[in-house]
Order: C-alpha cells, then structure tokens, then sequence
C-alpha cells in the first residue's frame, strides 16, 4: 500500500519535468518551418533531409528521457524527497542537450552547403502594423479588476474585526494549520499579489502592443495579418488568466480573512493555477508561433527573390535573444509560442527583474508560509 | 507599405529607407496625407538604431516629401498630385539623372534600351490621371 502511494507521489513531484517535455516535445511541429531548433531556414531549404532527421530524432528522444526521469521518480526512496528537484532539472538538461544535438547538426549542414549564399537577405516591415495599430482589449481588463476590487473591499470590511494571529495554510480538509501574527502586510498579502499580477501583465501585454510583429519577412504582409489575430487572441487569453489567477487568489484571502470555512476548496487553489496554466499552454500551441497555425490565412507570396536575414548568430545557445543593436524590449520566441526579452537591451532587464519579484510573491502569496 | 531593407548591401540603411519611402510616393502607396510610423517604431520593425531612421526622415522633410507634425507624427507632404516641383530641384535632379544614365552609356547599353528602361519605370509609377482611372475605369479629365 505505501509502495503505491509513492509511486504517484513520485510522479506527481517530477509533474512540471513532465510538462515540459510534452511543451518542448510539440514544439518543432507549432514552430516555422523556417525557424526549427533555433537556426534560420531560408524557405527554399525548409525540406533539407537533415531538417526531418534531427525531427525525428529528438520526437523520440525526448519521450525517452521523460520516461526514464518517470521512472526514476518511482524509484525514489520516501526519505530523499530533496531527489525529486535534482530529477527536474536532469531531465530538463536532458531535453535541451537533446535540442542542442539537432541545433548543431542542422547548423553544421547550414555552414557547409552555404544555404544563405547568393540570397538576398533582408528585413520587411509592413507600415500598416503601426499606422492602423491593433487597440488593446482594455474592456477585457475588466473582470480581473472587478475581482480585485472586490477582494480589497472585502479585506478592509473584514480587517478589525480579524483576530491577532491569522491562518494562513489549511489542511486539505480545511483545518488550520499554519499561523502569522497580523497586520496590514500579512493580512493583504492575496491583494498584493492580485495587483502585482493584474499590473506586471497589463505593462507587459501593452509593451507587446508597441513591440515589433514576430513575422516571417519574407511573407510580411500575410504574416503581419497572421500576427495581429495571434496577438489579439494571446492578449485576451492572458487577460482571463489573470482573471482566473485573481479569483484564486481571492479564495485564499477569504480563507485568511475567516469569510467562509469550506473544506476542500482552499486545497483545490494550490492545484488550480497550474489548470490555467495548462489551458493557456495549448491554446498557445494550436495558434503556432506568431499565429503561423492559424487557419483562414492564405499564405501570400513573399517579395521576390528577398529571404529573411540570417540571425542567428544573435541567439544564443539558439534560445536567448542578445541583440545590442536591436531597441526591441520583446521579440518572437525563436523556439515555440510566445515572446522572449532582447538581454542586449537594459530595459529589457528592469523588466526581467520585475516578473522575478512578482513570481516570488506571488508564490509566498499563493502557497503560503 | 512594405517595407524592406538589406542590412549586408553597400547602400546605407538610411539611404535605403529614404529611397523605399520615395518609390511608396510614386508607387501610389503612400499618398500625400497618408502617415508613415514614428521614427522609434519603424527602427524597432526593422532592428535599427532610431538615429539611422531619423536620418532618413530628415532627409525626407529636407526634401519636402515628408512634413514631421508635433501630434500626427510623420505624414507624407506630397506626391505626384501636388503639382509641380520648384525649377531648383528639377535642376538638381537632372544632374543627379545624368550621372545615373551616364552609368549606363558608359556600361554600353544602346539609346534605345536606355529609355526603353526608363519608361518601363515611369510606367509602372502611380500618376494622378491613372490612378483615377485605375479606380473609375473611366479617365477624367483634369483641369
């Protein structure tokens, strides 16, 4: 009996390696064909042998080292559960050894056959994205403050008449079983982290509205198209999270703050943010990167004879944008959905800094002591 | 506009920018009127230094192609509707054209493919009376 409740204790603590590797695993396939394992494929080369090969491999390498760090995890003895980070992070060095493998293989065939060689390399921009700009969805804003106003409102109503020591962590069934002294800063903790959340995504999602279009040049029109749909579509998904997280975190201040005495729940909001996570993950997925998989786009022809510039040398390690002579904050992730920071531009740090410290409250906010 | 630069080319980016901005003028895809991005913007678009962009942008206005407006930003001055230039740069762009041509006598194209490309250029540029026609199927007349 014990055996099998370590056993599903084991999985559950190697959960976010798992993750990762389904993330990392369908990456190839939602990311440009121009753009696979972080090197820059003029179209005309985007069916090089060496392109499916290294695919292929890494589609079954990859379920390889998720299976065995799996395995691992069962194996686990209940005394060491300071193995189950060690695990974590092999399996993730595991992946991005395996990612790096195909970088390297698919740059080696690039340099030797000369892909690029007699191109002409350029970079399109397409007016339009900045004279008839995309307006940020402000209205879809509005369910995250209304929650977090709510949730303030609520704190100060219940504030004096809170006892002297708070709960702050519950048992799954709801007992109390972790307890601070109070005052303004332990009992609003939940609201500060709302806030945090609600303001550093809000920044961050109106710098993307300002940012550069992650497009392919060479089809810039169509792809600038593409991208304004994926934009307003990733804007609005992250707006809900932030909605969905405040509601979370709401459910934690009521508990704090004796509103309601409701066994389970409380337990349920430590598994909840990883379900939003997981939904804006393959929501994310299926767009494609830049909107690339999204359907109803006819792909245009890009300008004649014109290919995107090879910039590769610019990311490192294929996954990190260092550009100091680009003044772009934000910039298309080179490896799957999203975006990524350009660590050659200093505001691009400020801003790194900031989600560092908002993650770390967030974290003390949500987990608790 | 699509606009496209080549960073490796021998040709300056912010002569590069500048000479795209003028064939969008002719083409007809940047009327008299129509905005252009701030010069910040279209240096995040095409991975620049802003100060290349204010270049070109100052070359435009120094040319009255472009007006630079405290509130709508950049907007483009004029185009091939806004009458005729004044004779001082008809002077300095014939010689400029001279240079151009003589590129060619010299490389040892014939007269007559000299203005066989020319016009093939001339051609595919956006005037007035064209344009309405391209719009109206019906040419009109102009006073």
């Amino acid at each position: 009996m014990n055996a099998v409740s370590l056993n599903a204790l084991g999985l559950v603590a190697v959960l976010p390696m798992l993750v990762m590797a389904a993330v990392l695993w369908v990456t190839p396939a939602v990311t440009r064909s121009t753009l696979q394992f972080g090197v820059r494929i003029p179209p005309e080369r985007a069916d090089a042998p060496v392109i499916g090969r290294e695919r292929h491999a890494y589609r079954i390498r990859i379920p390889l080292v998720a299976v065995c760090v799996a395995g691992a995890a069962t194996l686990v003895p209940r005394g060491s559960p300071w193995l189950f980070p060690v695990l974590n992070v092999l399996g993730l060095v595991a992946i991005l050894a395996c990612f790096r493998r195909a970088r390297r293989r698919i740059t080696a065939v690039k340099n030797a056959e000369g892909w690029y060689d007699g191109l002409t390399q350029a970079v399109t921009a397409d007016t339009s994205w900045r004279t008839r700009p995309l307006r940020f969805p402000l209205l879809w804003l509005g369910p995250a403050v209304a929650v977090l106003v709510a949730t303030a409102v609520t704190g100060a109503v219940r504030y004096p008449a809170l006892p002297g020591s708070l709960a702050v962590r519950f048992t799954a069934s709801g007992a109390p079983d972790g307890w601070v002294s109070k005052s303004l800063l332990t009992a609003f903790l939940p609201v500060a982290a709302q806030l945090l959340l609600t303001v550093l995504v809000t920044f961050q999602q109106v710098i993307l509205y300002r940012s550069r279009p992650d497009i392919d040049a060479g089809t810039a029109a169509d792809s600038t198209r593409r991208y304004r749909s994926f934009l307003a579509r990733a804007s609005r998904i992250a707006l809900s999270f932030v909605a969905f997280e405040n509601v979370i975190l709401m459910i934690r201040a009521f508990g704090i703050w004796q509103v309601y005495r409701i066994s389970g729940l409380t337990g349920a909001t430590n598994l909840l943010p990883s379900v939003g996570t997981f939904i804006v993950l393959v929501v994310a997925m299926r767009m494609g990167q830049g909107g690339s998989r999204l359907p109803g786009f006819a792909a245009g022809p890009g300008r004649a004879g014109l290919v995107n510039t090879d910039d590769d040398r610019f990311w490192k390690g294929g996954l990190v944008y260092v550009n100091h002579g680009d003044p772009a904050i934000m910039v298309g992730k080179r490896f799957g959905v999203g975006w990524t920071l350009n660590f050659g531009n200093a505001r691009a740090w400020l801003l790194c800094a900031g989600m560092v410290l908002a993650g770390v409250v967030l974290m003390a906010a949500t987990l608790g002591p | 506009m699509l606009l496209s630069i080549e960073p490796d080319d021998a040709v300056p980016i912010y002569q590069q920018i500048r000479d795209r901005i003028v064939e969008a003028i002719a083409d007809g895809e940047q009327p008299a009127g129509s905005a252009l991005p701030s010069t910040r913007q279209l240096a995040v678009d095409l991975s620049v230094n802003f100060h290349t962009v204010n270049k070109s942008y100052d070359i435009l206005r120094q040319e009255g192609l472009v007006r630079i407006n405290r509130k709508f930003g950049a907007v483009i001055n004029r185009d091939a509707g806004s009458g005729p230039p004044d004779a001082r740069y008809v002077q300095d762009w014939t010689s400029r054209l001279r240079t151009l041509l003589a590129e060619a006598a010299a490389q040892g194209l014939e007269p007559g493919e000299i203005i066989g490309y020319c016009r093939t250029a001339v051609a595919s540029f956006a005037f007035p009376a064209t344009r309405e026609e391209d719009q109206s199927g019906e040419k009109v007349s102009r006073s």
